[in-house]
């Protein structure tokens, strides 16, 4: 990093004045969606299986908003229960992924020696399996289903938080304040979780709020070849796949489509305006 | 650098460019009035071994294009001469004798003799060959070259449908390397591999050494595998293809409906959509379980929700025009639902308040079978938990017969209906459902072998009364091969199975 | 450096010989038998026993690792279980498709996103600036899939000017193959687009700063001379190890929208030899995936450490960064 000039910081700051507006359309759009997801039982007109025989393929307007599929359910109802699935299964993917792979990450940066170079060559053949490959092999021990691409996400994102928690690690461990507290004969389990944990954190909160969009999209796309809940629960991945064989119906593909659009921008606008807030350093151009 | 920015661009907009000079083509996919077909498929072959038939349709769809067999039977089950013109039978029906066409030739134009033939029944009968029809080659006990154009078949017992098993005997030239027979397939048939990208495409070209190689008409066939059943909707529907060879029941009810395409959906029985009872597992082991079970089906309304009122409901396995079907029709159509008798039947078996179980079932249709069959079965009292697994999975459970109730399509009935028991699987005595008893055996005897001074008919009769009665196999519905085609396709036939027959195709 | 390469090769190696059992290992955990996939399940006992005698399915785990091992390394890479055909034929066909619309999305990536980035880096804050910007969240938003199915449904099915998806191998129909290519390129490119349209302008912005920059205009560089001479260069020595990593994920990671489109590649193969349970085909082709990230890692490592020789010294304690 260069000096600061005059007109970078100049420049930075307005710049995060765009951010603020950003950060606040990206919380707006996940709020609301998040909102209507988790109010889906109060908000959807319709429950999301059920059929309406001799009502199928609808268009606009009318009884059904939104129009219904080709087994006569509401596309709206079943899209805002989508909606929440893909958030719960997203962030809960995330979140144990980036959980579990933090706190391997953190002891092996830590703890170092041949642990951390097996653990991280480890990561290297982890991170070289694409995530269809890793859902595939999950449903095929475990069944199709919500739990499937939970678990599918997590394996995922692990390494990735192994090594970038890692990395963290390292540089806390030369930091001066855990020297001194190493010297002075402080439990390497104490160091660990009083002072390197939460100097991490923010750098935590950060890569998962970058994970979650990518998360979601994991989400819809495996759910897209087969491998999420079962029919009939709603998925955004199995409302487009189903999309699939009524292309002259574009409606069916538009709807979920845009609703998974909406929810993978406001997540991204978030995880912009997050990393700007907890990381005022580096501006976001640079990281992405 | 500038400069090479702007050619980056340059390329990019020539290959954005491109489609529109790539479009002239359209229309069918391979042109107007050309003699080539394009047949999109939503799986792919796996290899072109001419015994195996046991896995996707589209396997068996390539058969009768690649393999002739000697003898096939026509649309009354009635046997028509193929590469043998002519046969006899002895007066005791223990030995056939099948005389070839003279000059014979395989695609590579080597000649086809009757030694050939006799390798093919030996490897069918070979277990390593894994032939899906091997139960009915081991019918013969002797296969031998009387000389170059002349076979002989010796059976133990006269058989009462003996066509059947040449029906599914594709001539192939004999290779040593079973990778070979699978990969580089040298046959009998009016056409064959001109080239295969396994997973992408295969294309077929006339054979010149097939016997009567001046009514083939097609110059090129190329079947397309998408991948699933969207996709290869979609290559129809987009045009580069003017064949679509598998559909969902719904997408055919609506191509039927629709005047710009062909439909055809043939074969009846060519696969039994059923549902197995674990006979050798409780608590299917109790016959009035199963019978209950059998009660609570609501077949008509199965097959209107998922089969979207294509097929009709079958309470017993055969098709009409089968000796199976000719001996009971009063029992093979009409089984309605009645939820009062199977709960009676359950509290007999011992489940008065109510029975456990799961149906192994996999994802698309059979998973939708369940679906509606576990409502109607609910009424009765009867819970069943629904195991949708991946293939392989299913595959594992089935054959370690870890299960209760099994959906499945692997039964063909299309041929003699006592031929049909001894191919397929589940209805073997034994068989799937781990069914066995000896008078059941002795039923099947008595309808597969001529029994001199014994009415088949009414054998056949005991045989059916015995399957409704015993219900280990439980039919649905028949599940027909059911294709969509352009316009401009001409001169399609199928097999009695329901598969293609390209020989006289013409497109234009 | 050399030893630094050196080691990170040997290193490569060790992780390739762990990725190759560990791959073998997760394969043989998945349920499924490759001879019911073959012979049905309702095969009789005997014929399925044969069949795995052939597949050489009876051999201890152990020993059916060490015989795949040592056919690998000799080259010999075997058949499909399945179909039979040789597996080098089966991933190669499927990684030359792959890499094909690999390298069409990388161009396009490239030849949209850059210049993108440029106008918006140069037009700071102007509306050029915020309609880049726009873009970039948008593209980065929209699913490739889905934007695939709607391209489909405009060009293919509506206006009928583009194949829906194809199987036409360059070598044989290069018009039709690249047609065909046309709809994935863009699905699959938009999003790495505005991933370097950002890149771009954030690398120009922070090089615009720089002194040198401030110095050669203060000589009497005219601007343009400058933009030739030094920033391009420094923003492709920027996105080259972000373009490696990029390339990387689209080899390995292009399933999905070679589904949709039906293009025979790669990762339609891993699905389906997945659900037929075809062993040397998965091994071989997951090998080659892991071997491609780690190769990718390696040479964005190296370029990081042209770029920087201060990371050099960073790279050779930590053994590697990402």
């Amino acid at each position: 990093m260069s000096v600061i000039t005059a007109p970078r910081l100049l420049s930075r700051m307005r710049r995060r004045e765009h951010r603020r507006v950003a950060l606040v359309t990206g919380l707006v759009l996940v709020l609301g969606l998040c909102a209507a997801g988790l109010l889906a039982p109060l908000l959807a007109p319709h429950s999301p299986v059920a059929q309406y025989p001799g009502e199928e393929l609808r268009g606009y307007g009318g009884r059904f908003l939104l129009g219904t599929d080709d087994l006569g359910r509401d596309t709206l109802s079943r899209t805002l229960y989508a909606c929440r699935a893909a958030l719960l299964v997203g962030l809960l993917g995330v979140g144990i992924g980036a959980t579990v792979g933090s706190l391997i990450g953190l002891v092996i940066g830590y703890v170092g020696g041949r642990l951390d170079s097996f653990v991280m060559r480890l990561t290297d053949i982890g991170i070289g399996f694409p995530v269809v490959i890793v859902g595939i092999v999950v449903v095929a021990i475990g069944g199709p289903g919500p739990q499937a691409v939970i678990i599918a996400i997590a394996l995922y994102y692990l390494p990735a938080f192994v090594r970038i928690l890692r990395g963290s690690a390292l540089q806390l461990r030369a930091r001066p304040f855990v020297e001194a507290a190493a010297s002075m004969g402080v439990k390497d389990r104490v160091i660990v979780l009083r002072h390197v944990l939460p100097n991490a954190l923010p750098l935590f909160v950060l890569q998962v709020g970058l994970a979650l969009p990518d998360a979601v999209l994991l989400d819809a796309g495996l759910s897209f070849i087969g491998l999420g809940a079962p029919p009939p629960s709603p998925t955004l991945g199995d409302m487009l796949s189903q999309a699939r064989s009524y292309l002259d119906v574009p409606r069916l593909a538009i709807v979920p489509g845009l609703a998974l659009c909406l929810l993978v921008i406001g997540l991204n606008l978030l995880a912009d305006g997050v990393r700007d807030v907890l990381d005022p350093r580096e501006s976001s151009e640079r990281a992405r | 650098m500038k400069r090479h920015l702007i050619r980056l661009c340059l390329a990019l907009a020539v290959l954005l460019l491109l489609p529109a000079c790539g479009s002239g083509g359209g229309g069918g996919g391979t042109g107007g009035g050309s003699e080539e077909l394009t047949i999109a498929a939503a799986e792919q072959f796996d290899g072109f071994d001419s015994t195996s038939l046991a896995g996707t349709n589209i396997q068996a769809a390539v058969m009768r294009q690649l393999y002739d067999t000697l003898v096939a039977l026509d649309a009354d089950r009635k046997p028509q001469p193929r590469l043998a013109e002519s046969w006899e039978q002895s007066p005791d029906h223990r030995t056939m004798t099948l005389h070839l066409r003279p000059g014979l030739k395989f695609s590579d134009g080597s000649p086809l003799t009757a030694q050939d033939v006799v390798w093919n029944v030996t490897h069918g009968q070979d277990e390593k060959t894994a032939a899906t029809a091997r139960p009915l080659f081991m019918a013969i006990s002797k296969a031998t070259a009387v000389d170059p154009a002349t076979v002989q078949l010796t059976f133990p017992k006269p058989l009462a449908a003996p066509f059947d098993m040449l029906d599914y005997l594709f001539i192939a030239k004999p290779q040593d390397d079973p990778q070979k027979l699978k990969n580089s397939p040298v046959g009998s048939g009016p056409f064959k591999l001109e080239k295969w990208d396994a997973g992408t495409s295969a294309t077929l070209t006339p054979n010149p050494s097939f016997w009567d190689a001046k009514s083939v008409k097609l110059k090129r066939v190329t079947f397309k595998f998408a991948g699933d059943l969207q996709a290869a909707q979609l290559l129809f529907r987009s045009k580069q293809a003017d064949f679509l060879f598998d559909s969902t029941w719904k997408d055919f009810a609506s191509f039927a409906k629709q005047s710009g395409v062909q439909t055809l959906m043939a074969g009846d029985g060519g696969r039994v959509e059923m549902f197995l009872l674990n006979a050798a597992k409780p608590p299917f082991d109790n016959a009035d379980a199963r019978r209950a079970f059998a009660a609570a089906l609501d077949r008509g309304a199965i097959t209107k929700t998922v089969y979207r009122g294509q097929t009709e409901a079958w309470c017993l396995p055969w098709p009409e025009g089968s000796v199976g079907y000719e001996a009971s029709p009063d029992l093979a159509r009409s089984c309605s639902a009645d939820p009062a008798r199977s709960r009676e039947l359950l509290t007999k078996a011992g489940h008065a308040d109510g029975l456990r179980f799961s149906i192994l079932t996999v994802a698309g249709i059979d998973a939708e079978v369940s679906q509606v069959a576990q409502q109607q079965l609910a009424k009765a009292g009867l819970n069943a938990k629904i195991d949708s697994v991946e293939d392989t999975v299913f595959f594992d459970r089935a054959f370690a017969g870890d299960w209760q109730v099994l959906t499945s399509t692997v039964q063909r009935v299309a041929h003699d209906s006592a031929t049909s028991i001894q191919l397929g699987v589940p209805l073997q005595n034994g068989g799937v459902s781990n069914f066995k008893s000896d008078e059941y055996q002795r039923l099947i005897d008595s309808v597969l072998y001529e029994n001199p001074g014994s009415d088949r008919v009414a054998d056949m009769r005991k045989l059916n009364e015995f399957l409704l009665d015993q219900a280990f196999f439980v039919p649905v519905t028949s599940q027909n091969p059911h294709y969509v085609f352009a316009k401009d396709v001409k001169g399609l036939q199928v097999t009695l199975d329901g598969y293609l027959i390209l020989q006289n195709v013409s497109v234009g | 450096m050399t030893r630094f390469v050196l080691g990170r090769v040997a290193q490569m190696a060790v992780t390739l010989l762990g990725a190759s059992v560990v791959v073998f290992t997760v394969l043989r955990l998945m349920p499924g038998d490759p001879a019911l996939v073959y012979a049905g399940p309702f095969a009789g006992s005997d014929v399925v026993e044969a069949v795995r005698d052939r597949m050489g399915l009876h051999d201890p785990l152990p020993v059916q690792y060490l015989l795949w091992l040592k056919a690998f390394v000799t080259g010999d890479l075997g058949v499909s279980s399945i179909s039979g055909l040789p597996v080098s034929q089966l991933v190669g066909s499927a990684l030359a498709q792959t890499a094909l619309l690999t390298l069409t999305t990388s161009l396009l990536a490239i030849g949209v996103g850059v210049p993108l980035g440029l106008l918006a880096a140069l037009r700071k804050g102007t509306w050029a600036d915020r309609l880049v910007a726009g873009f970039n969240t948008v593209a980065l938003g929209v699913p490739n899939f889905w934007l695939g199915l709607i391209l489909v449904i405009v060009f293919a099915i509506n206006f009928s000017i583009l194949p829906a998806g194809g199987s036409a191998k360059l070598t044989e129909d290069p018009l039709g193959a690249l047609t065909s290519l046309v709809l994935p390129t863009i699905a699959l490119g938009l999003a790495p687009a505005a991933m370097l349209a950002r890149l771009t302008r954030g690398a120009v912005i922070e090089v615009m700063h720089e002194d040198f920059m401030t110095m050669a205009a203060a000589k009497g560089m005219s601007i343009g001379f400058v933009i030739r001479r030094s920033l391009l260069r420094h923003v492709f020595l920027n996105l080259l190890p972000v373009l490696a990593i990029l390339v990387g994920s689209l080899l390995t990671g292009a399933a999905i929208i070679e589904s949709v489109f039906t293009l025979p590649g790669a990762g339609r193969l891993i699905i389906e030899s997945t659900r037929q349970r075809d062993y040397a085909v998965l091994q071989t082709l997951l090998v080659i995936f892991v071997a491609v990230f780690l190769l990718v890692t390696f040479v964005a490592d190296i370029l990081y450490s042209v770029l920087d020789p201060r990371v050099r010294g960073h790279l050779m304690r930590e053994g590697g960064v990402r």
